[in-house]
């Protein structure tokens, strides 16, 4: 009988435990996606994990990652562009639009597809590899009358690799500007999203060989706001690589870098 | 032998319990147990245990907390004329609380009115004024439109996102609570009108013998109706938009222990002068609704209004002594229902596959993820 009481005892945890454990595992992220989204496992090499601006202060992990950690994605590195864009681009052939109420959510949905292209050219000029973080359309920008939304896209991408090796970081400092543009509707440049990056990237190309700056000049961090007949704003961050100051010495950090 | 065999069964029951209680909610036990105690469960009032009850709990008014919400029902009460708390059991016979299976056997969709002017009543006849808070007396009833199921279908795609969840739950504000009304006037045709806030709610009629209704008007909410009415007694409806759209906007003096009566008694400086000058707007919308009640229905508002800011049951007519018949409770399970609806109403458990609120959302979802929701995972691993 005591074993029949303790078998009933162990039949009914194991169906309790079953359950919660039945819940939590609903719970989970599918596998599969969750490898989809992951990608395969990055190879981090070793180096010199902080790097000194030319006053002398430590630059933060956030922008010596998105400078050195070319070897993966980093969400520093990132192209953010804001565009409008046609809600029947967002249609498959013979797709119609649906009801009003829906076209926020089918343009947040599809935003991704707005993207398309962008990697493209990214990767056409100075990119190995790109993604897209993120896409979203911007809350309340849907405009049933005129079948027009705003969207905004994240893209990472990794530069493709200059074949020169970085000088001896210890000795050399980061400097990094801003490179501002704007153009006017009706040129070539403000025609679409990607025609407005790829003259970005251009002007980025032509601001790292520019005078005062030194080695290793790499596009950081890329903007662009886009909207058809309006002028175009475009902004790239560039960071080199200077030698020290004369008189500066720099003492590595004791401390293990924040977030690195 | 036979005491191991019992002590098997009583385990196991225990353990079945537990796991219904799991998988279901409480409602898996709640609904084979005593009325009163499901609703005390239900409620979260559990009687003499909750501490918001004040003294022995023998009197109705220790269940009734003037707190800075509003007046709250801690216990199996009712509203009375001039908001007077009364235990339900001395007003309404058989009432329960064991609703959310309940289906109505015949369902008749009613419309708004056209413009502001509601019928009055006729002379000679009670106007009885109920108003009704948040019961979380839900009905496996629901309506919806395509605004509600676009929001669905974005947060099933915010969730799939965040954690590859593909999980649609429904709205609680998408189905009806129920609301009881206890009509224990028998001396005259009593002129219902029901009051209540957003969302959507079916307002139960239960009569005493002998107690006739006159006509009922429905104000304020989402999607209202009413249930267990005679089908000869029309119903009129006036709901919260249109409320608003007529300029009308119910307010009521706030309760005494409200919040905001701290704040005007102690209040300093500018903090005690804005609580003054709000004050004295809120004693003009309270005059403002008094007129369009007392022009519409012959009656001020504030001083006919029953129903607590928390509760399940109004009550229209006197106290029924040991003489008088009790209201008696109409089940919704079997009744007939007059309601507004939305572009879509749906019964629990009565829908086609795929018909229902869930498999709409995933089905436009998917629609919109070109077939695969696995297109909604954004981003790559950093």
């Amino acid at each position: 009988m005591l074993r029949v009481l303790i078998g009933t005892g162990v039949l009914l945890m194991a169906v309790g435990f079953g359950a919660a454990g039945w819940q939590y595992w609903q719970t989970m992220p599918s596998p599969a996606v969750a490898e989809a989204a992951a990608g395969p496992a990055p190879v981090v090499p070793e180096r010199q994990s902080w790097m000194i601006s030319p006053t002398g202060g430590l630059i933060p992990q956030a922008e010596v990652r998105a400078y050195l950690a070319q070897e993966r994605f980093v969400p520093e590195r990132v192209l953010h562009v804001v565009r409008q864009a046609n809600l029947a681009d967002l249609l498959a052939e013979g797709e119609q639009l649906p009801e009003p109420a829906f076209l926020q959510v089918l343009a947040d949905i599809r935003a991704p597809r707005m993207a398309d292209g962008l990697c493209e050219v990214l990767l056409e000029s100075v990119a190995q590899d790109c993604a897209v973080q993120a896409g979203r359309v911007v809350a309340d920008s849907v405009d049933p009358v005129t079948g027009t939304a705003r969207f905004r896209l994240e893209l990472v991408y990794r530069l493709k690799e200059s074949g020169d090796e970085l000088p001896d970081l210890a000795a050399h400092v980061l400097r990094s500007e801003l490179v501002w543009l704007e153009f006017e509707p009706g040129t070539e440049s403000s025609a679409s999203p990607d025609a407005a990056l790829q003259s970005l990237l251009a002007s980025v190309a032509a601001a790292c060989t520019g005078e005062g700056i030194g080695q290793a000049c790499r596009p950081t961090r890329l903007d662009i706001d886009w909207a058809p007949g309006k002028p175009v704003s475009a902004r790239a961050e560039i960071a080199w690589l200077d030698p020290l100051p004369k008189g500066m010495f720099v003492a590595p950090p004791l401390d293990p870098a924040k977030g690195g | 032998m036979i005491r191991g065999l019992i002590s098997v069964l009583i385990v196991g029951a225990v353990m079945l319990a537990g796991l219904a209680v799991v998988v279901k909610g409480p409602q898996a036990l709640t609904r084979y147990l005593p009325d009163r105690l499901a609703t005390a469960i239900d409620g979260g009032i559990a009687g003499n245990f909750d501490g918001a009850v004040k003294g022995s709990g023998d009197k109705a008014s220790d269940y009734l907390e003037d707190g800075v919400d509003g007046l709250t029902v801690h216990g199996p009460i009712a509203a009375m004329a001039g908001n007077r708390p009364v235990f339900i059991e001395d007003v309404l016979s058989g009432h329960k609380t064991q609703i959310s299976s309940d289906i109505p056997a015949e369902i008749t969709m009613i419309r708004p009115i056209s413009g502001c002017r509601l019928t009055p009543p006729l002379d000679g006849t009670e106007v009885g004024h109920a108003t009704a808070a948040a019961t979380g007396l839900a009905l496996p009833l629901l309506t919806y439109n395509d605004r509600d199921l676009a929001a669905g279908v974005q947060a099933l795609a915010d969730a799939y996102r965040d954690s590859g969840s593909d999980r649609i739950s429904v709205p609680s504000d998408l189905a009806f609570e129920a609301y009881d009304v206890a009509v224990t006037e028998t001396r005259a045709p009593v002129y219902l009108v029901l009051e209540s806030g957003p969302g959507n709610r079916i307002w139960n009629i239960h009569l005493a013998p002998g107690a006739r209704i006159e006509r009922v008007v429905l104000l304020g909410g989402t999607h209202v109706g009413v249930a267990n009415l005679d089908p000869v007694v029309p119903v009129e409806v006036l709901p919260g938009d249109a409320l608003d759209a007529c300029g009308i906007e119910p307010f009521y003096p706030l309760n005494p222990g409200h919040r905001f009566f701290e704040v005007l008694k102690t209040g300093q400086g500018s903090l005690k002068a804005d609580a003054e000058a709000t004050f004295a707007v809120m004693q003009d919308r309270i005059a403002a609704y008094d007129t369009w009640f007392r022009d519409s229905f012959g009656v001020l508002a504030d001083e006919t209004r029953v129903g607590f800011d928390g509760g399940m049951v109004s009550v229209v007519g006197p106290q029924p002594g040991e003489a008088e018949p009790k209201a008696i409770y109409a089940p919704i399970q079997g009744s007939r229902i007059r309601m507004t609806q939305d572009i879509y109403f749906e019964i629990r458990g009565q829908v086609a596959e795929g018909e229902d609120f869930v498999g709409r959302v995933r089905a436009i979802a998917t629609s919109f993820a070109f077939g695969d929701l696995k297109t909604l995972r954004q981003g790559v691993a950093f």
